[in-house]
């Protein structure tokens, strides 16, 4: 007997819900053992409900079974492609919140792929095979085994990768102190990871005296006109102390008033 | 090969591609349709296609040419190129293509993927610079990945084109930060 002579469609995405007429109480629990557990269908909800009334002594019980979504074994490999997925599906320079949910499940898979590929080798040992030569099934799974791991570390490496140089461009684009809603986005070591090449390239700048976040765009005129869209009060320029307030209008050095722009707390006004 | 970090060859080696297998394999669960860890000589599964070209270098499993290249596709694209939905077949149609053809052995592929971007190449640009910036999703969407890219870029290159003939502002905002502003208001 097997799930599926009850109706029961074990490949199915839905729940399902299923009932079974029985004669006895324990045939009961001794056929869910048996189907359900070989077949490795986890029933979620059974209810009982007795029901008299089919002979005289024996009583028919009715067991209604919910079948919860039949849960594929999952492809290889296929949890560390939906982190990258995640990545590409975010806007350009925009980050997502650091997946640690998904990360360490990929790395618990990996866990047990490195399982695998042990047993499979010590098995071909045990059996006095040469694992460099032997071409047997245990070699091609502990091949596949292995394969899924060059896999997932690659997947890994090209999220943290990626996610890496967005961070770095943001230090470039909104200087040192990142907005609020986007660190907390970052996982713990990519805070780390801001702060140490924050640290790094001013330290760099320091050294060479040189200002390298401002003039992006090559400048025409030292001096640009401003308009102030949001309060940043009294400031030291660096040529003079400006009130900036919301609304007023200046005329300020160039690399002043970059920063300022790129934070989109000012906005350039053309003559 | 492509960059190790390259997120879109990443996700162009998930693509499924049906296999079939020549020798058994233990202590693996890919199969679904087997009960037990392992695969049996000669079973048909659908292995992700980073998995089954470095099987099918080994020996160990056949590959077959993928759906999205059948003979329906080849008579679609030689009809009309242009009006093919070539996303809904692999949104990599092209890379995917590339990688596939080696791995099956099958020589049309290459031509097919020719002479699809080629026609398709054309209708793109001509899109791109007549829709101004309207969008025009229908057609978008029929647009594989490579395509959209191309889409994109020449209307940005348009833009940029017209902005240094008017002149404008010159420093802008973070673009991230001018999403988040959209997003709240």
């Amino acid at each position: 007997m097997s799930p599926t002579d009850f109706g029961i469609n074990p490949t199915a995405n839905e729940r399902q819900r299923h009932f079974i007429f029985f004669s006895s109480p324990n045939l009961v629990s001794l056929w869910v053992d048996r189907i359900f557990n070989s077949q490795s269908l986890a029933v979620s909800e059974l209810s009982l409900k007795g029901k008299s009334g089919l002979g005289d002594k024996t009583t028919a019980l009715k067991l209604e079974i919910f079948v919860p979504p039949f849960v594929i074994k999952d492809m290889y490999g296929r949890k560390a492609c939906q982190l990258v997925k995640e990545f590409a599906t975010s806007e350009k320079e925009q980050l997502k919140t650091f997946n640690d949910d998904l990360f360490d499940q990929v790395i618990k898979e990996c866990g047990s792929h490195n399982l695998g590929f042990q047993s499979l080798v010590r098995k071909m040992q045990d059996e006095g095979l040469d694992t460099q030569t032997a071409r047997n099934g245990d070699f091609y799974g502990a091949l596949i085994h292995h394969l899924s791991l060059v896999r997932n570390k690659r997947c890994l490496m090209a999220y943290m990768y990626n996610r890496a140089e967005v961070i770095r461009g943001l230090r470039w684009k909104l200087g040192r102190v990142l907005p609020e809603e986007i660190v907390k986005k970052l996982s713990n070591s990519e805070k780390d990871y801001l702060k140490g090449y924050s640290g790094a390239l001013e330290t760099y700048m320091n050294d060479m005296n040189l200002e390298l976040t401002v003039d992006m765009v090559p400048p025409k005129d030292p001096y640009i006109k401003v308009r102030v869209l949001e309060d940043i009060g009294e400031v030291l320029l660096t040529d003079k102390s400006a009130n900036l307030a919301r609304h007023s209008m200046h005329f300020l050095k160039r690399t002043d008033a970059e920063p300022y722009i790129s934070q989109g707390l000012m906005e350039e006004l053309l003559s | 090969m492509a960059n190790y970090y390259d997120v879109d060859d990443i996700i162009t080696e998930e693509e499924n591609i049906s296999v079939i297998f020549q020798k058994a394999v233990n202590g693996v669960g890919i199969d679904p349709g087997s009960e037990k860890n392992c695969v049996e000589q000669g079973s048909k599964v659908e292995l992700p296609f980073w998995l089954a070209s470095e099987l099918c270098l080994r020996n160990t499993v056949v590959a077959q040419v993928p759906a999205c290249f059948d003979e329906k596709t080849r008579l679609e694209v030689q009809a009309d190129p242009a009006c093919v939905d070539l996303r809904s077949r692999s949104p990599y149609f092209y890379e995917f293509g590339c990688k596939v053809a080696p791995v099956t052995g099958d020589r049309t592929i290459g031509f097919l993927l020719f002479s699809a971007f080629k026609s398709r190449y054309k209708e793109v640009l001509t899109k791109a610079h007549t829709a101004a910036n309207v969008a025009n999703p229908k057609f978008l969407s029929r647009l594989t990945k490579e395509e959209v890219h191309l889409y994109e870029a020449a209307q940005s290159s348009m833009a940029a084109f017209k902005k240094w003939r008017k002149g404008g502002p010159r420093l802008q905002p973070a673009s991230v930060l001018r999403m988040k502003r959209k997003s709240t208001n």
